[in-house]
């Protein structure tokens, strides 16, 4: 159905509340109870219905949009907490309030959502499209488990050669992939082999942070639709993939130092500024694929999100993770010629693991 | 089963059953506080605002003894879905305002739930201008709030300009 069509304006009708002027008296030999705190209330309501649901207590407001928000946890649905959230400031800051909660854990609602960590319990199921010839990358959050169906757009990305690197440009809007837009989320840079990359954020990761180069400060001054926030790209982590010498030790190894954002709420209200302040360093590393001497090859298991080899495919847990876990925090790999898969989940947010995905495409050199 | 008085703001007296009275945090209140035989006043109630509550009422009593389980427990979507068929069409956005209040007011947990509901349902599906002239609000935005709202709009909608 369109949401956008428009709806004729509701006029409101005079309240028909009435309220007689005294209350005085029991009838007979009952005594007449009531409670003079409330009398106060009377007055103040009969002039609040009389004029809007605007001056609607908070709470209920509050009840009222936390069960739009429970209600329309998937996409495209998800498109009325955020038309919510525009209505005025009041309704911002209560919409925000509840997706910031726990409970709504890692939902992808807004833009900045693309920031934070991804949900605990079960990945975000993704996926990415290529385009070869425009060197064009779109992340699609998956609705159905079809790897066809073309789901919510997240990000899109786009490479561009400069000069003896490589650079990945990051945006929300997939008309608009350039670092001069408004849209601009980050980016990611590769040194000439394409080994090693950089993963970096248009927003500072804390107050205080310093963008790393201030060539790119200057160019983004005129475009800050917030004054306020500093212009640049921040450092908020790497990839780097290894060649192994010896064949019998399997495909690359890839290690990913990060700095990963806080999950919830930290009492920061603003919506773009992602929460890496209170958020932690982590390093994630590959998981080693298995030989299969029956197939003479290297094994993963996908559990059926990839279904075609490729030496792009790839997992990665956290390294020397002290709970001893190895659950699987990004997995990525091919599921047609240009369509691939891309599982997440925390402390990764969708933001960090395209990047590194996108780190997977693209000619190694002096790595196998 | 006792009957409990109370008398609306418009002189109207209504005998609720004591199942219905003790729903009402408030009124419960006042009972504890004296002695069941007197009339509760309710300055803030309506006479055809009590009439609605008593109906509301009454329907999910037949809905527990359908589904034989106290909605409170489970707060099960079959409920609000039955509720909603039976009163929302009916229900004008200004007496489910009022009636919203009212309810508040008197505390009853499992009514605030069906109509925040039905609230909801009607919330949902309209475009931001709708939403606004629907609650009387109005778009107080800074020009650069304005900016980061139109971005996560054309994000969430995938589309051109917002309509207005």
């Amino acid at each position: 159905m369109s949401l956008r069509k428009s709806f004729l304006s509701r006029k409101f009708s005079k309240s028909f509340r009435e309220f007689n002027g005294s209350q005085a008296g029991g009838g007979g030999d009952r005594r007449v109870v009531h409670d003079s705190a409330e009398l106060d209330r009377v007055s103040d309501s009969v002039e609040s219905t009389a004029s809007s649901w605007s001056t609607l207590l908070p709470e209920l407001l509050g009840e009222i949009i936390q069960r739009v928000e429970d209600s329309e946890d998937k996409w495209p649905h998800r498109q009325n907490v955020v038309a919510c959230a525009c209505v005025c400031k009041r309704w911002r800051d209560i919409t925000k309030e509840i997706v910031r909660t726990p409970s709504a854990n890692g939902r992808i609602t807004f833009p900045s959502c693309l920031k934070q960590p991804g949900p605990s319990d079960f990945p975000h199921q993704c996926l990415i499209k290529r385009n070869k010839k425009t060197s064009t990358f779109y992340l699609y959050l998956a609705l159905t488990p079809s790897f066809t169906d073309k789901g919510k757009f997240l990000l899109a990305a786009r490479r561009y050669r400069r000069g003896s690197h490589t650079e990945y440009i990051i945006s929300l809007d997939a008309e608009d992939i350039s670092q001069g837009s408004n849209a601009y989320v980050g980016k990611l840079s590769s040194d000439f082999l394409g080994t090693n990359f950089t993963i970096y954020d248009s927003q500072p990761p804390h107050s205080g942070a310093k963008p790393a180069s201030r060539r790119s400060s200057r160019r983004f001054a005129s475009k800050q639709i917030s004054p306020q926030v500093p212009a640049g790209n921040f450092e908020v982590g790497q990839v780097s993939y290894r060649f192994n010498l010896l064949k019998s030790r399997g495909p690359r190894r890839m290690i990913c130092p990060l700095n990963c954002p806080a999950s919830g709420g930290s009492g920061n209200s603003e919506m773009k500024k992602p929460d890496y302040g209170s958020g932690h360093n982590t390093v994630l590393r590959n998981k080693a694929p298995r030989w299969h001497d029956q197939l003479q090859c290297w094994c993963l298991n996908f559990h059926g999100r990839v279904t075609v080899a490729s030496v792009k495919n790839f997992q990665l847990v956290v390294a020397l993770d002290p709970k001893g876990d190895d659950e699987t925090v990004l997995q990525f790999g091919k599921v047609g010629d240009d369509t691939f898969t891309m599982d997440f989940r925390h402390p990764l947010s969708a933001f960090q693991a395209f990047a590194i995905c996108l780190t997977s495409f693209g000619t190694k050199l002096a790595c196998e | 089963m006792k009957k409990i008085s109370v008398r609306t703001s418009d002189g109207q007296e209504f005998e609720l059953e004591e199942n219905l009275a003790m729903e009402s945090a408030t009124i419960k209140t006042s009972l504890d506080a004296f002695s069941r035989d007197d009339i509760i006043l309710l300055p803030n109630v309506n006479s055809w605002e009590m009439v609605k509550i008593i109906e509301f009422f009454t329907k999910v009593q037949e809905l527990e003894t359908k589904f034989g389980v106290k909605f409170m427990e489970k707060k099960e979507g079959r409920f609000l879905e039955a509720f909603q068929a039976e009163f929302d069409k009916d229900l004008s956005d200004d007496n489910l305002y009022c009636l919203l209040w009212t309810v508040d007011y008197l505390g009853i947990e499992v009514l605030l739930e069906n109509l925040c509901h039905l609230m909801a349902e009607r919330t949902k599906n309209k475009t931001v201008e709708s939403c606004r002239n629907l609650f009387g609000v109005q778009h107080d935005y800074t020009p650069e709030e304005e900016a980061e709202i139109r971005e996560d709009y054309s994000w969430a909608f995938e589309g051109p300009e917002i309509e207005e």
